[in-house]
């Protein structure tokens, strides 16, 4: 059995065919029909390691996991990037793989049964997958923060709010305890939790599921980070409260001039705060682009549905579609292109070849046979 | 908090009454005149029927009962046997016993949770099987098994320990000599328990989401390991370990039995064979106190250790 696994491994590893970093066709923005953010799409990098403002370049990350039942490749040749000041949002169904690309980025992937198999990781033009376990952790919680899924069980039940702030400020910042925590009280205030000094002072289960993740946040920017990575941090929130999450995100966001990675279900989120998309599928990215090219040239049928699902946009007296069918079992992926079950345009190839990405100017990539 | 431990304490009493009648009750179901026992066999009927009216042996079932709380409570319940108060008798046993339970509990803890955390955190790895397979040993294998087993060797074979005793204090070399083997043979069930308590608590916390926040903020690993985890199996660790020092005192009867421990677990164990009726309930009665008063420091504790725990 490990030598299968093993024999799979390098298999994949070899693979070609998975976008390089996503941006290495020759400029043509000839094609570009409504060119609503033109800017940020001309800035776009095309040469993407000798642009100073790349902030992180992933390329064909591959994250497997090595399970009894068999190998799952959770992340299986992702490659994107995300500039400073940025945000690059990340969509798809669940189990598409879009946690384990971002805390790989982190190389907080549970080993055994994770690996990270391939790739590269660069964060400001270094491999982050060549760092020792000791750079890593100074990169983590200082450098690159992460806000996670699950707001109600991300704390210490036995530390306080302010203690766990305080942490990474004497960890990464130096500070003595109390500094830490009179720091801790400021940033509770900055994530606009009322009566801080008290708060500081409470255990998470004196707190609302809002709070926790305002105090995630808190965490998250005590060391001022230059990307933040935010994992879903609403979708286990009320949606009054959802979108107070997000608003102060974004105003933190533009407060300190951080990028970062939204993980999220929701495209309305997409619409209002991402510069750049990622769709994933099944591992894989399926189709890349600017926000705008995102809503208004979608190529891929996946995405043209997830679109249609959510924003109504060509028929309606159909008040609700639904992509049909279920995303495969990770264990069993269709040969060919893993959409095709499920896919209202697949043709013949679809089943037996994987679809490499077709582009449609510099950045704008899908991967589907439809545009070969 | 006060009001909280008051009103436990208070609980206590009831539960002590009920504790009582359960013991009284068995003693009253099981064979034997003490009367016989005090006098030996060959004891004239007259001299049978005046010891039996002088300890109240005749009267019904309540009336003995009450004689012998309020007895107890003022001191006058006197062992048969020594001809003395039981509570004295069973204090002037609790030295050794309590420095045998103590150095065994503290051992258990110097051992087991090390053990335990290693294991959880270096999974299958040789120390983690070897540390679990000993634990195994130490929970099916009986107390007076390991003991003799532990005479022969260190006492008949190597003749580097004494084989049984007590050696006074165990402040003394003499005493701690005498000390070494029954506190670890007391102990090594207690190892084997809380061990295994702490690895597999461990295994569980270090999946959680807390964790990896912390490990995601930078936190080093062994502080990942010990003050965000560890901190959190504090608390089944000390229902276990509350757990273990009640069954310590049971482990104690065995373990100073096969040690000729001069304890009070034996003082039972040699009352019981003695019938010595007041002695007996007398034991009894203050381990049941003891086992009590434990568990509910152990609660408390709880309420210090656990934030989410408030009592009102
Ligand atoms: N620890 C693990 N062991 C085995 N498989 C895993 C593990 N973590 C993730 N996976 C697998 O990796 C795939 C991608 O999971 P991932 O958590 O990244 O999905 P996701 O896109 O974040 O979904 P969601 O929207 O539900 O958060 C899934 O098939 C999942 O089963
Ligand atoms: S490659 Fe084929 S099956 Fe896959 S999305 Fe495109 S058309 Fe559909
Ligand atoms: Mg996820």
């Amino acid at each position: 059995m490990p030598l299968t696994v093993g024999l799979n491994h390098k298999k994949i590893t070899n693979e070609s065919g998975a976008p390089n970093n996503g941006h290495v066709r020759p400029a043509d923005t000839t094609n570009l029909k409504n060119p609503l953010k033109t800017k940020i799409y001309k800035d776009f990098p095309t040469k993407c390691t000798d642009n100073d403002d790349l902030l992180l370049q992933i390329e064909n990350l591959k994250t497997f996991f090595h399970t009894e039942d068999g190998l799952i490749r959770g992340c299986d040749g992702v490659s994107y990037s995300v500039k400073k000041g940025q945000t690059l949002a990340v969509v798809g169904e669940s189990g598409s793989g879009k946690s384990v690309t971002a805390m790989s980025i982190l190389k907080l992937i549970p080993d055994p049964p994770g690996k990270i198999a391939g790739g590269r990781i660069l964060f400001k033009g270094n491999d982050l997958l060549s760092f020792t376990p000791d750079e890593m952790r100074k990169i983590r919680g200082n450098e690159i923060a992460m806000i996670f899924q699950e707001p109600m069980t991300s704390l210490n039940p036995v530390m306080t709010a302010g203690e766990q702030i305080s942490e990474s400020l004497i960890l990464h910042r130096g500070f003595n305890k109390k500094e830490a925590m009179s720091n801790a009280v400021e940033l509770l205030s900055l994530v606009g939790i009322p009566a801080p000094e008290t708060r500081a002072g409470e255990y998470p289960h004196q707190l609302s599921g809002g709070m926790r993740q305002r105090v995630m946040i808190a965490i998250a920017l005590a060391c001022r980070p230059d990307l933040l990575i935010a994992d879903e941090p609403t979708s286990a929130l009320d949606v009054t409260i959802q979108a107070q999450i997000l608003r102060l995100i974004k105003k933190l966001q533009k407060q300190f001039g951080m990028a970062v990675i939204l993980i999220t279900h929701d495209m309305g989120v997409v619409a209002e705060t991402a510069d750049m998309v990622a769709v994933m599928y099944c591992g894989r990215i399926v189709e890349y682009g600017t926000s705008h090219d995102i809503f208004f040239s979608p190529r891929h049928p996946y995405l043209k549905g997830l679109l249609r699902s959510v924003l109504n946009i060509d028929n309606e007296e159909d008040d609700l579609y639904i992509i049909e069918g279920n995303i495969p079992d990770p264990l069993n992926l269709p040969e060919g292109c893993p959409f095709e079950p499920r896919c209202p345009e697949k043709m013949d190839i679809c089943t037996k070849q994987r679809p490499e990405p077709f582009f449609f100017g510099n950045v704008h990539y899908a991967c589907c046979w439809l545009h070969a | 908090m006060l009001n909280y431990t008051i009103r436990r304490l208070l609980l206590l009493i009831p539960l002590l009454f009920f504790i009582s009648v359960m013991i009284f009750g068995i003693l009253k179901l099981t064979p034997g005149d003490p009367a016989v026992v005090l006098l030996g066999e060959r004891a004239t009927e007259e001299a049978l029927e005046l010891t039996r009216e002088k300890y109240a042996l005749n009267s019904p079932f309540y009336v003995q009962y009450v004689k012998m709380m309020g007895n107890f409570f003022t001191g006058e319940l006197k062992s048969i046997y020594y001809k003395e108060n039981v509570i004295m008798v069973v204090l002037k046993k609790m030295i050794p016993t309590l420095e045998l339970g103590l150095t065994a509990l503290m051992l258990a803890i110097a051992v087991s949770i090390p053990a335990g955390i290693i294991s959880s955190v270096k999974r299958n790895s040789i120390f983690d099987y070897t540390s679990m397979t000993t634990a195994l040993f130490g929970i099916s294998i009986p107390v007076f098994f390991t003991g003799i087993l532990l005479i022969y060797l260190f006492a008949v074979k190597l003749k580097v320990l004494p084989a049984s005793g007590y050696g006074g204090s165990m402040f003394t070399i003499e005493g701690l000599r005498h000390l070494v083997m029954p506190a670890f043979v007391l102990s090594f069930t207690m190892m084997a328990s809380t061990t295994r308590i702490t690895r597999s608590s461990m295994l569980d916390l270090l999946q959680e989401d807390y964790i990896r926040t912390a490990r995601a903020k930078g936190v080093k690993e062994n502080q990942v390991i010990l003050k965000h985890a560890f901190k959190n199996a504090l608390m089944p660790i000390a229902t276990n370990v509350g757990n273990q020092i009640a069954r310590l005192f049971a482990g104690a009867v065995l373990t100073e039995t096969v040690f000729a421990w001069p304890g009070v677990g034996r003082l039972a164990v040699n009352a019981i064979f003695r019938r010595d009726e007041p002695l007996v309930f007398g034991c009894v009665l203050i381990l049941s106190v003891i086992y009590v008063v434990v568990n509910l420091m152990v609660d408390l504790f709880y309420g210090i250790i656990n934030p989410r725990i408030r009592y009102e």
